[in-house]
């Protein structure tokens, strides 16, 4: 009989000793600060949801064979296609009728559009575990991908 | 992490695991560069609650079976070998609980790598149901946003163990209020047995207003997306062996 073990929050569970399961919880990434400007910086656009859970990750692990599926908000943004397909970008119920009524509002020229919902096509992370030389372990912080 | 010591027929000594203990080790080859395989017999009082084990790891020395010791003492370890420790509980005469923890994978200059196949398997949706224990169960929200107050946008994951394998679930969910409601989800289905983890991804929208209306503003997501349509089906197998 295998048992899963948790040996705390943070902690990974072994798996029908084949796989590490692991799962970590943050709070809220900031909405402004260093931390804020960082992460920013690292996604090149200041476009991003209100509530970011920058350190909730979970991680699956082969033990074995050292191979791992990775989830994370940052790679999740990163996936994000902001600027492309506008036109496939949804408007609010309400557009139609602000933008007639404001057809001489020069303003609206010069706002770039970019997709406000936030649209993900990511599925995780598969890759080789130590496949980047700069990893750390646990932490659960932002992880460099190789999609 | 200091390195166990252990000796046949003598004493085994059980590391400190602290509680910042990583999994991984945070330099390659900096690390065990022996294996062990410890397997200890307790005579504490049975209890299904982890403090008592765990109390008994931190730097306990505790009399040692010969168990595992025979392949620790040839040397023929393949590196890549997960090194644990294992602590076996007998709470009856029929039942062995064992405790497993994990410190660190021995590297190996040859790694593996993910194979990825379409499939047409589709995910086997009778077993998901069956009733079975939940071994380990988590959810997490990695974004959410309220769109200005004109809907949600979120991405949301679960995941779910059982004695049969594993099972998670990622959600992109979007509604932008009486315009659209988009679902890209993401499902991984491991069963216990198998060289491959099942991967589906399918994403669904449809606008609103070509809803049934009793679909157009429920806040069940569930039921919402059976009536979406569904734009991309994508079916793999993930291998993460060779064999088999």
């Amino acid at each position: 009989m295998y048992v899963l073990f948790k040996m705390s929050h943070n902690q990974p569970i072994i798996f029908n000793n084949e796989w590490s399961i692991s799962t970590t919880h943050g709070s809220i990434l900031p909405s402004e600060g260093p931390k804020r400007q960082e992460y920013e910086q690292n996604l090149s656009t200041s476009h991003l949801p209100d509530m970011i859970f920058d350190k909730t990750t979970l991680k699956i692990i082969h033990i074995e064979n050292k191979l791992e599926i990775l989830f994370n908000a940052f790679d999740a943004l990163k996936n994000i296609d902001l600027y492309n397909n506008i036109e496939q970008i949804p408007k609010v119920s309400m557009s139609e009728v602000w933008a007639k009524s404001r057809t001489k509002d020069r303003e609206l020229d010069y706002v770039k559009p970019y997709d406000w919902t936030y649209t993900t096509r990511y599925k995780g992370i598969i890759k080789t575990e130590y496949a980047s030389s700069n990893r750390e372990s646990g932490g659960g912080g932002i992880h460099p991908s190789n999609k | 992490m200091p390195a166990a010591t252990v000796k046949a027929g003598g004493e085994v000594y059980i590391p400190p695991i602290n509680k910042n203990f990583s999994l991984l080790p945070a330099k390659r080859g900096k690390f065990f560069s022996k294996f062990y395989v410890i397997s200890l017999k307790n005579s504490y009082t049975p209890s299904y609650t982890p403090s008592p084990i765990l109390g008994l790891s931190r730097g306990h020395r505790m009399p040692l079976t010969a168990t595992g010791i025979s392949a620790f003492e040839s040397g023929r370890i393949h590196p890549d070998t997960f090194i644990h420790v294992v602590i076996n509980m007998i709470l009856d005469p029929f039942e062995i609980i064992e405790f497993y923890f994990y410190l660190g994978t021995l590297c190996s200059s040859n790694e593996c790598n993910w194979r990825i196949e379409s499939t047409d398997q589709q995910l086997d949706l009778e077993k998901l149901k069956r009733q079975e224990p939940i071994l380990f169960y988590d959810e997490l929200t990695l974004y959410e946003d309220e769109l200005a107050d004109n809907g949600i946008s979120t991405l949301t994951l679960k995941i779910r163990c059982m004695p049969s394998g594993f099972f998670i679930l990622l959600r992109f969910f979007m509604r932008v209020d009486g315009v659209i409601i988009r679902c890209f989800d993401t499902r991984y289905h491991y069963e216990i047995g198998n060289s491959y983890i099942l991967r589906e991804y399918i994403e669904r929208e449809s606008p609103i207003s070509s809803l049934k209306p009793e679909f157009q503003s429920t806040s069940d997501i569930n039921s919402v997306i059976t009536q979406l349509k569904i734009n991309v089906h994508q079916l793999e197998k993930l291998f993460f062996k060779t064999s088999n």
